[in-house]
């Protein structure tokens, strides 16, 4: 329903805009958290209950709770006050139009709308139709185990890396 | 009435709905008995809590206020409720209000999707099979509040939510006592949370469905209790830590940190953490009992078609009973060997448990 | 490791299937020792004459200085206590009363002893002052007296008063509610009969 996709919108815009305004560096992250709760709404609406709710676990409840911890723990001065006109702020706003449009231009390339009415994307073999069948979750395991199966990999192994790092980087150095 | 706003925005979205006002009154109803429900629930265990502790320590509970002392949570209410509401000087007074509301919220949400009883079909002839209930020229009642196909994950979505609360509490009040234990409890319960995922891929795998009333249906012949007595235990065990009970409760420790993350607030402020606390412990005792119990179904030889709220409340009530049984039974875990259990026994023992009933579902 | 833990639940199990131990106060009382220092009871011989001959020896003895007494001269027609003196007013302020029986100790006539009532508590403090009317027993022949109470004769023992008299003679409408406290019975002992 249109009403609802507007309030999230309207929501996840706001929020956005408060990531970037808020005074203090704690509420800029909580606004982030908003923002993803409603981009999670906007996934509601497009049928996709599995990937909202892995939003929300993942993103809004595990990544987003270290942020907020390392923020009141190191406890970051409260930002300064951004002058509109100053550089950074024009060439941000720049970047942001500009971004917006690369991301535009893309999705509707890549994206066509069958006569149903329903949206999907061009990557072939998947199609709606699965999920209706199957359900949410088994198409999308079934299609990261075959058709994606590579990338899938190639991202646990980064997600590995990336915790080994973090072990090495922090490991206790013997006193010289 | 968010889980009716959530019940809601998923029929109306996800689903066509037999007739939108049809499904808001419903889910209006659903809404208010639920939160209703949870609300007495919530109060009526602060006093069985007491009345348990009472006999544990060989003396009886409070007996006094109403007969057997069966008004003590409204008069406990009543004193929360008129009590200074004294906070300290440099906190963050917006997080401050929130956090307790923000608490209390993510718990009464996270009890959603719960089905408490079997689809019922009303007025109409349903075909009342297990996993597909029709219903002609009737209505469909679901006793949960958002039959969704997600359920499970819903319920970890919003109470990995319920962290914020916490933490924000304990940051906002300004105090030392207070960050340390909100700090403690966060990362307990962010560490638990994986034990609590894990423990319950075993039925996942078991049902094939994330939905809890099929999760129930597929239990029809045998208890997952049976098959996965390991995933039980894990489950329960974690679900001790994810709702701050002893012998996980270091971060609201009575003696070691004055309270923990809600010292600092007074009167129904402290009654919102409290509150969220108790019904927390019922929505995680409910989902053992959807996940492990049979949620609604009878032990076989009696008839579970019309009792089967009562078998639920009964099981949920065993499983409040022992968790608090437990808590006055056994001393406090230290938070160091608290994290080392969630991390180096826990999750191992989940991950065998889910290799385990994999293979078994696999060649099955 | 399982096997310590159920053991404790069975420990916790054992405790919640016994009987409490709690004394339900005061539906239910636990008998006061025969020598426990309660609040103070002034006594009388078995003729109805007060053994108080208002020496204030107890006043004096008192760590607290809780003691109030005032004397006067017996009316020999009308004597209230055997001797020249006796106490027109007697009070003791049981709020501020330390329950040590030094006066007790000092009374030379066994006149000042403590009782065993125990639940002394009020709403308002002027009603924890006891006086003489309140600490003096009743006397049990006073029923068999015709005419001429001598004055500090006190009251038949049906009559009630308002902090309650400590014999055990005394009614059931003392102020405080429940039951009243188990005391022996009343003694034979030669010393409650007067000196010549």
């Amino acid at each position: 329903m249109s009403v609802i996709f507007g309030l999230a919108a309207a929501v996840a815009v706001v929020a956005a805009l408060g990531v970037v305004v808020a005074q203090r560096t704690l509420y800029s992250a909580l606004a982030l958290v908003a923002n993803m709760v409603a981009l999670a709404v906007l996934f509601l609406t497009l049928d996709a209950q599995f990937l909202a709710a892995v939003q929300i676990i993942v993103y809004a409840g595990a990544v987003m709770v270290l942020f907020v911890f390392i923020i009141a723990l190191l406890s970051p001065g409260a930002q300064e006050r951004l002058h509109p006109l100053e550089a950074r702020v024009l060439i941000g706003g720049l970047a942001a139009v500009a971004f917006t449009v690369v991301v535009a231009r893309l999705t509707l390339n890549g994206v066509s709308v069958a006569a149903s009415g329903r949206f999907y994307g061009r990557l072939g073999p998947f199609a709606p139709v699965l999920v209706d069948r199957h359900g949410q979750v088994q198409t999308l395991g079934e299609q990261l185990f075959t058709t994606f199966l590579l990338p899938f990999e190639l991202s646990s192994l980064l997600l590995l890396v990336a915790a080994v790092g973090a072990v090495y980087l922090s490991r206790r150095r013997r006193a010289s | 009435m968010g889980q009716a706003a959530v019940s809601v925005v998923t029929l109306a979205v996800v689903r066509a709905p037999v007739s939108l006002p049809l499904t808001l009154v419903v889910a209006l109803v659903k809404g208010v008995l639920v939160v209703f429900a949870l609300a007495t629930a919530a109060a009526y265990l602060t006093l069985l809590e007491r009345k348990i502790a009472a006999r544990i320590q060989l003396r009886i509970g409070p007996n006094r206020v109403g007969p057997g002392g069966l008004l003590q949570p409204a008069a406990d209410g009543v004193k929360l409720i008129f009590k200074e509401k004294a906070a300290p000087a440099g906190r963050d007074r917006v997080l401050f209000q929130i956090a307790p509301a923000l608490a209390a919220g993510a718990a009464l949400f996270a009890f959603a999707t719960i089905p408490i009883n079997r689809t019922i079909c009303v007025g109409g002839h349903g075909g009342a099979g297990p996993l597909s209930v029709s219903c002609a020229g009737g209505y469909l009642l679901h006793w949960d509040l958002a039959n969704v196909n997600i359920g499970l994950l819903y319920i970890l979505a919003v109470t990995s939510m319920g962290v914020y609360a916490i933490f924000l509490g304990g940051w906002s009040s300004n105090s030392k006592y207070s960050l340390l234990g909100a700090l403690r409890s966060s990362a307990q319960l962010i560490s638990y949370e994986m034990a609590v995922s894990f423990a319950i891929v075993g039925p996942i795998l078991l049902a094939g469905t994330l939905n809890l009333e099929q999760m129930v249906h597929q239990q029809q012949g045998l208890w997952f209790i049976f098959l996965q007595p390991l995933g039980f235990l894990l489950y329960f065990t974690a679900a001790f830590a994810e709702t701050n009970r002893l012998p996980f409760d270091l971060p609201e420790a009575e003696g070691e940190l004055g309270a923990g993350y809600h010292t600092e607030f007074a009167g129904m402020r402290f009654g919102l953490f409290f509150f969220a606390e108790y019904i927390n412990m019922v929505t995680v005792c409910s989902i053992a009992t959807v996940l492990f119990l049979g949620g609604w179904l009878a032990p076989v030889w009696f008839l579970p078609s019309w009792l089967g709220p009562i078998w639920f409340v009964a099981k949920a009530g065993l499983l409040l009973f022992v968790m608090m049984w437990v808590r006055w039974t056994f001393p406090r875990l230290r938070y160091d060997r608290l994290m080392q259990f969630g991390w180096k026994v826990l999750l191992p023992l989940g991950l065998a448990n889910i290799v385990v009933t994999a293979v078994f579902v696999a060649v099955r | 490791m399982f096997r310590e833990l159920l053991g404790g639940l069975r420990a916790t199990a054992r405790a919640m299937a016994s009987r409490p131990i709690t004394i339900q106060y005061p539906e239910e009382q636990r008998p006061v020792p025969p020598r426990a220092r309660g609040r103070h009871i002034l006594h009388r011989y078995d003729n109805g004459l007060e053994k108080c001959i208002g020496c204030e020896l107890c006043a004096g003895a008192c760590p607290v200085g809780c003691i109030y007494v005032q004397a006067a001269a017996n009316d020999p027609a009308h004597p209230v206590s055997p001797g020249e003196r006796y106490a027109v007013r007697y009070e003791i302020n049981l709020m501020r009363c330390i329950y040590c029986g030094y006066c007790t100790e000092a009374c030379p006539t066994e006149a000042i002893t403590m009782g065993p009532r125990l639940d002394l508590v009020d709403y308002k403090r002027e009603r924890l002052i006891a006086t003489k009317d309140d600490l003096l027993e009743a006397w049990s022949g006073f029923t068999t007296m015709s005419q001429g109470v001598a004055p500090g004769l006190g009251r038949p023992a049906s009559q009630p008063t308002p902090m309650g008299a400590g014999s055990p003679h005394s009614g059931p409408a003392g102020r405080a509610p429940g039951l009243r406290p188990v005391i022996p019975a009343a003694s034979g002992d030669p010393a409650d009969t007067p000196p010549a």
